[in-house]
């Protein structure tokens, strides 16, 4: 692969003497990719918070029909999309990127290249994405569900990652300790699957469609990828990294994470069509399907058996560690949702669960709790040492902490028995569908507290990002101003 | 592990093999499915949507009805129930092919089930048994009737008279199965609702037909229009009970969007009967009735070889073989299901294959 020579980060600090010549400093890799990191993850934060107000709106909807009808950009057919993607490909997917790119450098212990081009592929993806949520909001959608960006945006996304990425890859290749991390293994899995499940999702379904019902099978089929090949690699990969960092326990059994990589790797993906189990599909897709998502319990027992014990022998001396709450409540959501996607394709399961909010719980339960606190405990440890400045606000932090883990568990807790209780009620088919309506209501609004309190918590963090980059830019202006500055006053009051 | 190329060479092979297995082999296996030719109604099914259906299509895609609608009906494997409507002449004969084809029936019994039709003779029968004891009844002299027997819930809802199947939704772009039923399956909405008016009143505002409903409204698929003074109502205008109606002197005009969406909605229907959604899997087990599987000993030779292939052997392969679906008893109104029709006709496609 060609390198062009890394471009000079930015509004580079001067780096502290002495600290020039050797190979691999972490201060060198952090500055090195700094911009990159924090852009990414700056508009991340941004995005979060928007996609949580739409979220909050699209859940109102459920129980309210009434408010704002009139408007149709705001109608639920709409919102709820354009929260979706702007959750998946405003946060979850840069917010990974920058983990991505962070964490590539740091374990492959060379400097970032390609700086600039990131930074250009990061506003070719905002414009896409702004352009697409927009559309989506004009009612320009695909009515492909997870593949609604229209054509005219769906491009520039993928234009953008590839612009990013790559730069990740160069990195690994270039590692300098020749050996490689667990943790690269899930990044470079994260960052081979996504552009191949993007651009087969969105070319299979809006460019060259496929025939009627091969579009579902394109589309779970892809969204199996994003949410297990790529949000499931990016979890991990952060996890394996963090966890072990903060525990000071290294992975007990080396072999027990191949194993567990490659199981991960080769089941992950087979399991999609469990969504339209049922369906108007040839049976052995299904069975593909379910075989795969209960193989794949194979890769959560590695993981579970390989992290879960010093987590757990850690928790009481890290009492006060915000990244690790984090990380470990990403951890337990990851290795539950998994458990229950796995259960949830057996058919007497899917039984009672098929077409009811057990799927958008068990989505958001890997979504939120998985990736969603996986990658913003990941920012918490980042962040500071990109600016090597701490958190201004500890309370905000852990009132993040408290808002979004309450609001995956409120919203998994909720959308699974409410889930059940829409499934008992639509196999008997003496309840009339109204008063099925009427049984799973109550807990889609508990779904909307949940969003709120999430808002909250994605606010917390936003506003603590804000106040942490504005005191950095006050230390880092305040005296190049002065210096521009006071020569003239100096003169004038002398 | 040192072997960066290895890794990226078993990622890729995987992921590639998941892409291979979910989404060009169905592709390789029912990519090429034509539409089927129903020679009575001289159609090609599904049916091409009219102009102002396909665009309602679209507003229906816009505004998102299938967050909250699925159009898929599901059922388990087909099993169906078998009355003896008539014994015909030849009673002893009859009833010597019943304890045939009810082993557990004594002499005494099956004489009491033939001499009081009609008569519940297989309850869930799989597709194949209830071909042979059509069959070897019909045989006899007799006359029988096979309905389904499994409805499931979809069916028992009125969703539909049989589940869904892949040919289906070939004219379907985007095709909208939807993963949730916030609200009820629109698969054969067309087949229950047939009423403009109740399905534009239905958008304007759910709860004028169904009070408490929680589906959202459309208002903005309408347009309010000021009468001037003693002008007359618009003939388009909206009829509305008076607790939903405008003030006097404002009348609501459903929009072209609106009446677009209507005749998609209209559209909808899936209950055509063809070759695909009859027999499901090989499946001759029963779950009650029937104590063992039907012998053909029954039957004349000439027809045993066409009894060995039946279209249930090879559900998969549909595709393979000169398929004619005019052959089958085509009833889509009351779906009344005729296994001996089909049994007895599949021996010319039997013959076709290679
Ligand atoms: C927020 C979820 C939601 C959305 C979005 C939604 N619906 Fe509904 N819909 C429902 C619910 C709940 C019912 C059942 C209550 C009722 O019949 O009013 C229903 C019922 C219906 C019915 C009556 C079905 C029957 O069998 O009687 C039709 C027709 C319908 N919806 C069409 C639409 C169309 C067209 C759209 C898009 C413009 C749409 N719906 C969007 C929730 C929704």
């Amino acid at each position: 692969m060609s390198s062009p020579a890394p471009a000079p980060p930015p509004g580079a600090v001067p780096p502290p003497a002495a600290a020039s010549l050797a190979p691999a400093l972490p201060a060198d890799l952090d500055r090195s990719c700094r911009w990159p990191v924090l852009v990414l993850g700056g508009l991340s934060a941004g995005w979060l918070v928007f996609a949580a107000v739409l979220g909050v709106l699209a859940a109102i909807k459920l129980h309210a029909p009434g408010m704002l009808a009139n408007v149709d950009w705001l109608t639920y057919g709409r919102v709820q999309p354009a929260a979706w993607n702007a959750l998946v490909f405003g946060f979850g997917a840069p917010a990974g990127l920058a983990l991505a790119l962070w964490l590539m450098v740091r374990l492959s212990g060379v400097p970032l290249v390609g700086t600039g081009t990131i930074l250009f592929g990061a506003a070719v993806w905002q414009v896409g994405l702004k352009l697409g949520v927009l559309g989506i909001l004009a009612g320009d959608s695909t009515g492909i569900e997870g593949l609604e960006l229209p054509r005219y945006a769906s491009p520039l996304l993928l234009a953008g990652y590839l612009l990013i990425a790559p730069w990740a890859l160069v990195v690994f290749d270039r590692r300098q300790p020749r050996e490689s991390y667990l943790s690269q293994w899930y990044l470079v899995t994260a960052l081979l699957v996504f552009p191949w499940c993007f651009a087969s999702g969105y070319v299979l379904t809006s460019f060259l469609p496929l025939r009627g019902v091969l579009q579902a099978a394109a589309q779970a089929w892809y969204l199996q990828q994003l949410w297990v090949l790529w949000f499931g690699s990016l979890t991990l990969a952060t996890v394996f990294y963090f966890l072990p960092k903060l525990t000071g326990a290294a992975v007990p059994s080396r072999s027990l994470a191949l194993f567990g990589f490659w199981t991960f790797v080769v089941f992950g993906g087979l399991g999609g069509l469990t969504r339209y189990a049922g369906g108007p599909f040839p049976a052995w897709m299904l069975s593909l399907a379910v075989v795969g998502n209960v193989l794949t319990l194979f890769a959560v027992y590695a993981v579970g058996a390989n992290l879960l014990p010093s987590l757990h022998a850690a928790v009481s001396r890290l009492k006060g560690n915000v990244v690790l709450w984090f990380l470990g409540f990403a951890l337990l959501a990851w290795l539950a949702a998994s458990v229950l996607t796995a259960l949830n394709s057996l058919v007497t399961v899917r039984h009672l669960t098929h077409f009811t909010l057990v799927t958008p719980g068990l989505d958001q339960l890997a979504l939120l709790g998985g990736f969603g606190l996986a990658a913003l405990g990941g920012m918490y440890g980042v962040v500071p040492r990109l600016l090597g400045r701490d958190w201004p606000s500890r309370f905000l932090a852990t009132l993040h902490f408290g808002c979004a883990a309450g609001a995956v568990g409120l919203l998994a807790v909720a959308f699974l028995i409410g889930g059940l209780v829409q499934g008992a009620a639509l196999n008997n088919t003496d309840v009339a569908f109204l008063t099925v309506a009427k049984r799973y209501l109550p807990f889609a609004s508990t779904g909307t507290l949940a969003q709120l309190l999430w808002l909250v918590g994605s606010g917390a963090f936003a506003v603590n990002l804000l106040w942490l980059l504005v005191a950095c830019a006050r230390t880092v202006c305040v005296p190049a101003a002065r210096a521009l500055v006071e020569p003239l006053p100096a003169e004038g009051k002398a | 592990m040192k072997h960066g190329p290895l890794l990226f060479l078993g990622v890729f092979t995987a992921v590639f093999a998941s892409w291979v297995a979910g989404v060009l082999a169905p592709h390789v296996q029912i990519g090429g499915q034509s539409l089927v030719q129903i020679d009575e109604l001289g159609i090609q099914y599904p049916l091409d949507r009219t102009g102002e259906a396909k665009q309602g299509a679209e507003i229906y895609r816009a505004q998102g009805c299938h967050y909250c609608h699925t159009q898929q009906v599901l059922q388990e494997p087909l099993l169906s129930r078998l009355t003896l409507t008539d014994a015909g002449t030849n009673i002893a004969e009859v009833v010597a092919t019943l304890r045939k084809v009810r082993r557990d029936l004594d002499a005494d019994t099956a004489a009491a089930l033939v001499s009081r039709p009609p008569q519940v003779v297989l309850a869930h029968a799989g597709a194949s048994a209830t071909d042979q004891a059509t069959r070897l009844l019909t045989n006899a002299g007799a006359q029988v009737e096979s309905t389904i027997a499994n409805l499931g819930p979809d069916l028992r809802r009125g969703w539909g008279t049989r589940r869904t199947v892949s040919r289906d939704y070939l004219r379907d772009e985007p095709v909208f199965l939807g993963q949730i039923r916030l609200g009820p399956d629109l698969a054969n909405l067309g087949a229950r609702q047939t009423n403009t008016t109740w399905l534009l009143r239905k958008l304007y505002n759910a709860r004028i037909e169904l009070p408490g409903s929680t589906m959202p409204r459309y208002p903005y698929l309408f347009t309010e229009r000021r009468l001037r003074p003693g002008q007359a109502p618009s003939p388009d205008a909206l009829a509305l009970p008076p607790e939903f109606a405008p003030p006097p002197g404002i009348e609501i005009i459903p929009t072209r969007e609106a009446r677009q969406l209507v005749a998609y909605l209209l559209s909808l229907r899936s209950d055509a009967l063809f070759y695909e959604v009859f027999p499901p899997k090989p499946q001759t087990t029963t779950t009650n009735a029937v104590s063992a599987p039907v012998e053909a000993t029954n039957a004349p030779p000439t027809q045993t070889s066409s009894l060995d292939l039946r279209p249930s052997d090879f559900p998969l392969r549909t595709s393979d073989f000169d398929l004619r679906p005019s052959d089958f008893d085509l009833r889509p109104s009351d779906f009344d299901l005729r296994p001996s029709d089909f049994a007895l006709r599949t021996s010319p496609l039997a013959l076709a294959s290679p």
